[in-house]
């Protein structure tokens, strides 16, 4: 123990000793070891950024069927319960989700609608609030026999909506519903107020996002029903809604993950029900990221094994090198094991050094790339980017190379019969 | 064997193969606790292949006996039987507890100071508390403790064999094997040097085994010379013999 505790400190004391020779080591090492990290840093920082793309817009988490369907509220539930949905909504027929928005200035603009409710991925992904009905009864002091009413909804609005009606938060608006009644067209009206304006990169179409009860609602009554919340004196007038489960013609679900994405189309196509996904655009980016690994894992395995030959012939000329040296420890009385230590150290210095330097270069390599395409990134996005797992790896992968490459000049080494070389001049 | 013997060898061969090969046969060999010897005999005789033998460095090819006591009170090793059964590590470990060597030049580590190359073999044994007295005594019958903080490679030829021969010395081992310890050194003072040596070993009761070519200097520093005969064998290979035996006094 104390031996070896001796051959690790001479071998420290010699490596310091030749420090330029082992500055050269160093260097090599991280000329190396650079840009395999660099390569690495942006193969994962990009495969990372446009995985997270992905995954933070809600729209690639989106479901829904294709055509139109028959949806109850039992089945809408049961799909909720499913643990890799994050989200369900039920969408009435396109056509009846229409809305006639007039503003106060008297622009006027048709655009769909679209349910939302609390816990709305794309509302929240952009910080909107999520638009809820605002009721007359208890506030407005009605008469407790007349039933409740609605007084105004809450809407959101896509960006091109809130444009073209030149609105903003807060401001109220008037929605009008047209339906051909018996021969005759009719309308019906509803107070809205403008909670959220969603940015343009979440939705590029005429949308304007409303409780489900409104969108209900604008089916019964182009249905021909009336829909006494919303006020007969408003113009929802027509037959009452039968009895029994409103049946949906679509629905929009969110998946919790992209990977859940995929269970789902699968298990969807299991029973029967083609959907929309963005299961291409995710497994695009897998194919990326696959292809990526295999390459770096090329490049990698040609840089290690020129690494592991470059370290061997290395050790092995300086056990050569050092043969009188390590004659006279051996003379002295240090055991073979001891001397084994001696290049395995030396390999080892050189290993720690050498990653070190490379992470530095790395880091500072990595600030220039995100700095070039701060541009194109946004928030904690960058472009080349290692995890500290990473870092570990590394370390621990130049360490196994450098202490399997020395172990050939090491045996080497134990094996220095003193009387042959302690003479040599 | 009597405990009074360091070293007690017979008949034990080595040949050296190579142009200027040579058959080593010590005849007899017997080193007395606190002897001075010192082989003499001509160039490429096999004096310095005597000395890696006794040193346990070199493999002998065969022998009839050769035993190491360093300790009068401790049994003998038997170096014959520890090379058949190829214990080297035995060896080394009594090598580090018993043996000083001296090389003509250059023995010293050129990565440590020659303070620290002086204090290696007592860390190596952990023997460096109890020796660091004798040490810091060596250094300055030696003329060397102004220099301890100096790396080898600025030291003269004259200083750096003095740091060598006070860190052959430094961990108490009870042999010190020298091979020509003043060669590379002006007259004047490897006499000086030789003596200086002489003394410090009498004065810490080690044996000392040198090989020199000059015999004169030796005898004057109170060694007793060896020769190393030189002829040829029966098939005219030359042949290098020494002859020394002491008489066996109780057996």
């Amino acid at each position: 123990m104390r031996l070896a505790l001796q051959s690790l400190r001479l071998a420290a004391a010699d490596y310091c000793h030749e420090r330029l020779l082992s500055l050269c080591a160093v260097l090599t090492l991280a000329a190396v070891l650079t840009p395999l990290l660099i390569l690495y840093g942006v193969k994962f920082g990009v495969v990372q950024t446009l995985t997270d793309r992905l995954q933070n817009d809600p729209r690639t988490l989106e479901i829904s069927p294709v055509g139109s369907g028959r949806f109850t509220p039992d089945y809408l539930a049961q799909l909720r319960q499913h643990p890799s949905v994050a989200f369900v909504l039920p969408r009435t027929r396109a056509i009846a989700a229409t809305i006639d928005l007039v503003a106060k200035d008297g622009a006027r603009l048709t655009a769909s609608l679209e349910p939302t409710a609390a816990g709305d991925p794309l509302l929240q992904r952009h910080g909107a609030a999520i638009p809820a009905l605002m009721l007359d009864s208890g506030l407005h002091g009605a008469a407790p026999d007349t039933s409740r009413r609605i007084l105004w909804s809450g809407v959101a609005l896509s960006a091109p909506v809130a444009e073209k009606l030149g609105v903003g938060v807060g401001d109220e608006l008037e929605g009008r519903f047209e339906r051909r009644y018996r021969g005759a067209v009719q309308r019906s009206r509803l107070s809205l107020r403008v909670t959220a304006i969603l940015p343009l990169a979440a939705e590029q179409k005429n949308l304007v996002f409303a409780p489900l009860e409104v969108v209900d609602a604008a089916e019964d009554f182009r249905d021909g029903r009336a829909v006494p919340l919303f006020g007969a004196d408003r113009g929802w007038t027509g037959e009452p809604r039968p009895d029994g489960p409103r049946a949906y013609a679509g629905f929009r679900l969110h998946a919790r993950s992209l990977d859940d994405v995929m269970i789902l189309r699968d298990a969807f196509a299991a029973r029967g029900l083609e959907v929309y996904t963005q299961a291409e655009a995710i497994a695009q980016i897998r194919q990326l990221s696959a292809s990526l690994d295999l390459i770096f894992s090329l490049i990698g395995l040609a840089a290690g094994v020129g690494f592991l030959t470059s370290t061997a012939s290395s050790m092995l000329a300086a056990v050569a090198r050092k043969e009188r040296l390590l004659g006279l420890l051996r003379l002295m009385g240090f055991s073979t094991a001891s001397l084994l230590l001696f290049p395995l150290a030396q390999s080892l210095l050189t290993a720690f050094l050498g990653t070190g330097l490379a992470c530095g270069l790395y880091l500072l390599a990595a600030q220039v790339v995100n700095h070039l395409f701060a541009a194109s990134l946004s928030g904690i996005e960058s472009v080349c980017r290692l995890l500290p797992a990473h870092y570990a790896a590394t370390l621990l992968i130049v360490a196994g190379l450098s202490l399997l490459a020395a172990l050939g000049p090491a045996l080497r080494a134990g094996r220095i019969e003193p009387s042959e070389v302690i003479r040599e001049i | 064997m009597g405990s009074d013997k360091l070293f007690s060898l017979r008949r034990v061969m080595k040949r050296r193969p190579g142009n200027e090969g040579f058959c080593l046969e010590l005849e007899s060999l017997d080193v007395l606790r606190g002897d001075r010897l010192a082989l003499v005999g001509p160039s490429g005789c096999g004096k310095s292949t005597a000395l890696d033998l006794l040193a346990g460095v070199l493999r002998p090819d065969a022998g009839e006996r050769f035993l190491f006591a360093p300790q009068a009170e401790a049994p003998a090793l038997d170096m014959l039987e520890l090379w058949r059964r190829s214990r080297e590590d035995r060896l080394a470990v009594a090598r580090l507890r018993h043996l000083g060597y001296v090389l003509q030049v250059g023995g010293l580590l050129p990565f440590l100071s020659a303070g620290e190359n002086i204090l290696l073999p007592c860390r190596a044994l952990g023997n460096l508390a109890a020796q660091r007295e004798s040490v810091r005594e060596l250094c300055e019958r030696l003329h060397i403790d102004r220099l301890l903080r100096q790396m080898p490679a600025t030291l003269s030829v004259g200083e750096r064999q003095r740091v060598a021969i006070a860190r052959a010395l430094a961990h108490g081992p009870s042999i010190l094997l020298a091979d020509e310890p003043t060669a590379a050194l002006d007259p004047p003072h490897a006499r000086l040097v030789l003596g200086l040596l002489a003394e410090l070993a009498e004065e810490r009761g080690v044996t000392v085994v040198m090989v020199t070519h000059a015999p004169d200097m030796a005898v004057e520093a109170g060694f007793r010379l060896v020769q190393v005969t030189t002829m040829q064998d029966g098939n005219g290979a030359p042949l290098s013999r020494i002859r020394h035996a002491v008489q066996e006094e109780a057996d």
